[in-house]
């Protein structure tokens, strides 16, 4: 890494931000704090001279933090999320807050008050999208403007705009990386991840970023992340399992063309491949739609205006207090409050939200018992002859265009929540997931159990090259 | 046909997800594929399609009623506008959804454990609680900062500790 270097990408940033939309604020003390760095710097620090995007709900004391929501217009938090103090420690410069979907609900990074984000593998005047939630990450990251980014994985927002724009995304064990600072869409869920267009990057931010928080209630303690350390092994043989519900006939012939290829030069390396069975996966989307609108209702409900961002002029609307302000969330929020409201009413609570919680569970176990590292937050007993990680492909097809994406909204919302199939049952179980570039706008996820990020990062770089290869 | 033994094979060797034994799911490791042909066989298949859970029409029986979803909407703090688009598209969702009504489950799960988070940890004792209390320390960083905030600051009428709230938090009210 070098200041030159550094300033040069910090020069390409106008034009790639009016051609895709990547920032909803871009930093212009970037260049002046690169070059104090090169003034004053007396010791290395781990990331100099490297160049950050952060997703926008990820709270920065210097900049705003608005979710892409007009309801956080100019909100400047009095704090830095962990995960920001822990970067700027190791001598990042933030380059600017990067585009999302609003509060991180959406798959095509097309619903943000500042406008869709666009892919930059392809033309801007194509106006492909660049896949969300976590989209102007992803695309700050695909278009070299910045070394690597963070964003912020609920049920696949990181993983999937790193498959449609070719880059790393890695989505962490639930707990690993703080999420104080975070601002939260469904906290059971939400996971910070990191974007880059090398893996030894994700490997440098994400060590330095594996810390226990004691500001975040779910930050995994010291003594289990010891438990982890002890219990992780290098293997040189590995035992793969290929999951069949993630085979989906209406994939492209290209997405099943570069899984064969890979899982093919797998074995010839001595891998040990096998098919594996989880029927409860195809029950994900389900859980996830009623658990995460759930608990979104709950996180969106203190914004009234009173304390945060915009506030309408009235606070009462047909005798109910704040409607004027929460007006200002989007279409799409708004659907997903109204669903979660509905899950939560004490008719459906019982048949909807209980059960989904129960089948949640029921999932976590079904892969425990596929995997061979013991999940150590369950405790449920260890299948020997398990799998060490898993492979399948992130997304069901290739990005589209704003265009298509609108359309297939308005025929049935429904459309674009499937996208979300493959991504969604690691994120109800909390597991480490990569998304590794496997083509032109896609890639393949590898995944491992709870826990075993390390051991996953490893294969992640041996799968890396036998795609290059 | 080897795709077939493969599957027999696969559900040879079913785990139960249930405590109690009960057949509701469970994940099945098949044995080690030995040749290319069987991984590009068992690619080529799919066991299910997931366009099966878009609804090609609305279900009309889902439709949820007017007042429900004026009540949903008085509960969210949202404007009572564009109502017949809200039923539809809840009827959408609820159709996605209500597929788990149907599911088996280990009616012995506890729901609690949906959250990743140790399932059993070490209980709190009253003696840890007392120290864990006498150890707490302010944190700048979490804005924790004797008198940098004043809840009451909005409040014209106040006194002996209570106030009032007549302006300033509640615009436009009568």
């Amino acid at each position: 890494m070098s200041i030159k270097t550094a300033l040069s990408r910090l020069q390409q940033i106008p034009e790639i931000q009016s051609r895709y939309n990547v920032f909803t604020y871009v930093n212009e003390r970037a260049s002046s704090q690169l070059e104090s760095i090169d003034k004053n710097t007396t010791a290395d620090k781990p990331l100099n001279y490297t160049l950050a995007a952060i997703k926008d709900n990820i709270a920065t004391k210097n900049m705003p933090s608005t979710c892409a929501s007009k309801i956080l217009d100019g909100y400047m938090s009095p704090f830095d999320a962990t995960v920001v103090s822990l970067l700027l420690e190791a001598g990042t410069v933030i380059a600017g807050k990067a585009n999302m979907d609003e509060f991180g609900m959406g798959s095509a990074g097309i619903h943000s008050h500042f406008g869709p984000t666009f892919n930059p593998l392809f033309d801007h005047k194509d106006r492909v999208i660049a896949g969300g939630s976590s989209s102007g990450s992803a695309a700050a990251v695909a278009s070299g403007v910045v070394d690597f980014a963070l964003g912020t994985d609920t049920g696949g927002s990181v993983r999937l705009p790193a498959s449609y724009t070719s880059t790393f995304g890695f989505k962490p064990s639930y707990g690993r990386l703080s999420r104080h600072g975070v601002i939260s869409y469904a906290q059971s869920l939400d996971t910070v991840g990191v974007f880059a267009n090398d893996l030894s990057m994700i490997d440098r931010v994400f060590s330095l970023l594996d810390k226990h928080d004691k500001k975040d209630p779910t930050s995994l303690s010291e003594e289990l992340r010891h438990k982890f350390t002890s219990l992780t092994t290098k293997r040189k043989t590995l035992r793969i399992g290929i999951p069949e519900e993630f085979s989906q006939e209406s994939v492209p012939a290209e997405f099943r063309a570069a899984m064969t290829a890979i899982i093919k030069r797998l074995m010839k390396k001595g891998h040990e491949v096998y098919p594996v069975s989880i029927p409860s996966v195809k029950n994900a989307l389900s859980i996830y739609y009623t658990l995460s609108p759930a608990e979104a209702v709950s996180n969106l409900s203190r914004y009234d205006g009173v304390r945060y961002g915009y506030r309408a002029e009235s606070d009462v609307e047909d005798g109910t207090l704040f409607t004027p302000t929460r007006s200002a969330f989007g279409p799409e929020v708004q659907n997903r409050i109204i669903l979660g409201n509905y899950n939560l009413c004490s008719e459906s609570f019982k048949n909807n939200y209980i059960k989904a919680q129960k089948l949640r569970v029921q999932l976590i176990n079904d892969f425990d018992r596929a995997f061979r590292f013991p999940n150590v937050l369950s405790g449920n007993s260890v299948n020997k002859d398990g799998v060490d990680i898993m492979l399948s492909l992130t997304s069901t097809s290739f990005p589209t265009t704003y265009d298509e994406v609108v359309s297939e909204e308005n025929k049935n919302p429904l459309n674009t929540y499937i996208n979300d199939i493959f991504t969604m049952p690691m994120s109800l179980c909390g597991l480490p997931t990569m998304t590794v570039p496997a083509g032109h706008a896609f890639g393949i996820q590898v995944f491992s159990q709870h826990g075993n990020d390390y051991e996953l990062l490893d294969a992640c770089s041996e799968i890396d090259a036998l795609v290059n290869s | 046909m080897l795709l077939a033994l493969r599957r027999k094979a696969i559900h040879g060797i079913r785990f139960s997800s249930g405590k109690c034994g009960q057949n509701l799911s469970g994940s099945t490791i098949g044995p080690k594929f030995t040749s290319d042909k069987e991984v590009e066989e068992f690619l080529s298949k799919s066991t299910w399609d997931v366009r099966e859970y878009v609804p090609s029409s609305v279900d009309e029986k889902l439709i949820p009623s007017e007042e429900t979803v004026v009540r949903l909407l008085k509960i969210s703090g949202l404007p009572i506008k564009n109502i017949d688009q809200i039923q539809i598209r809840l009827a959408n969702q609820l159709s996605f959804i209500n597929r788990l009504h149907n599911l088996p489950v280990d009616e012995n799960i506890n729901p609690n454990h949906a959250r990743i988070i140790e399932r059993n940890p070490t209980p709190l004792d009253y003696e840890g609680l007392i120290k864990g209390i006498a150890s707490q320390q302010k944190s700048d960083s979490l804005g924790e900062i004797s008198g940098s905030w004043d809840p009451t600051k909005t409040a014209a009428v106040k006194r002996d500790g209570f106030f009032i709230l007549r302006e300033g938090l509640l615009k436009g009210r009568d």
